[in-house]
């Protein structure tokens, strides 16, 4: 139940979930403050910033 | 233990006391809560979140109304003894899976700026009245100066959901229990026989573990309490008196 992550898992993790919403961070945020990501969209982008504050990031 | 065998173990201690939770609310099938821990020299971080990442569906009278999302981000406390919350969120989503914008949220930041309270609650609605008044706010404060701004430069219509109301600090804000407590309470989400026992009992652990963080807040009114009730308290000769932590007891 509890992942341990390296740094460089981490990382490659966070590849991985930006590819699977298409790979554009800057239009995935925009569209998040506007509220409109669907719920697929919304769990990549909660888990990219999971991951940012794993990598104090 | 080393400490990045700690940091796995409280994690895992951790997520299984919300798993237990919202299983003793929602029922069995709920998924168990998630933690990932990042060890490395200075830096020990752990999250965790519910499972599926698309939100916890929680039912109405057996339909699928409402979905719920709970977030923390931890990490050591000061003294390296307890794992701390650092930031968390806790969402209610209409529909069976979290998506667009929240119903209401509830939120902590430890390291609060000031301007907005470290535990709050952030309500997606809207009524006009308070519209109004949020597009007359202004000088007063850097919160409403902010919001004057992008008013008047056309860039945004204020929004109930810019509102953060406080909700006790970081010693007595609210806790997961309560909040599905209300869910139950107020919008009759379908629960477990014995759903209300169970929050109780996590209400109390959470408010005797902050009882403990608010006395090492404030030493010299808990030995004035036990000294009421007829304790006699002494401070071990190797102990330097400890100071209260102010910046904890007045933040917002």
């Amino acid at each position: 139940m509890v992942e341990t992550l390296s740094v460089e898992e981490a990382r490659r993790r966070r590849d991985e979930v930006l590819a699977s919403v298409g790979g554009n961070e800057c239009d995935l945020r925009e569209r998040a403050a506007r509220y409109m990501l669907n719920a697929e969209e919304l769990a990549a982008l909660t888990e990219l910033d999971e991951l940012d504050f794993l990598l104090s990031e | 233990m080393t400490t990045g065998d700690a940091l796995v173990a409280e994690a895992q201690r951790f997520a299984t006391d919300l798993t237990a939770t919202v299983r003793a609310v929602v029922g069995d099938h709920v998924e168990a809560f998630r933690a990932r821990a990042l060890h490395h020299p200075g830096l020990d971080h752990v999250s965790v979140h519910q499972e599926p990442r698309t939100g916890i569906p929680l039912t109405v009278a057996g339909a699928p109304l409402l979905n719920l999302t709970a977030e923390y981000y931890c990490v050591w406390d000061s003294p390296g003894q307890f794992l701390a919350v650092d930031e968390s969120a806790v969402k209610v989503y209409a529909g069976a899976k979290a998506a667009g914008e929240p119903l209401f949220r509830y939120e902590y930041t430890r390291a609060t700026t000031g301007d907005v309270p470290a535990a709050h609650i952030q309500i997606h609605g809207h009524r006009d009245a308070l519209a109004f008044v949020m597009t007359r706010a202004g000088s007063g404060s850097p919160r409403g100066q902010q919001l004057a701004g992008r008013v008047a430069q056309g860039a945004a219509v204020p929004r109930m959901s810019d509102l953060h109301f406080p909700v006790g600090g970081t010693r007595f804000r609210p806790c997961l229990e309560d909040v599905l407590d209300m869910l139950v309470r107020e919008l009759g989400v379908d629960h477990a026989h014995a759903w209300r026992d169970a929050l109780a009992d996590g209400r109390e652990r959470w408010r005797r573990m902050q009882t403990a963080a608010v006395v090492r807040d404030a030493p010299a009114v808990a030995i004035e309490a036990l000294s009421a009730l007829g304790y006699e308290i002494h401070l071990r000769d190797d102990k330097v008196i400890p100071q209260d932590n102010r910046d904890r007891l007045r933040e917002l």
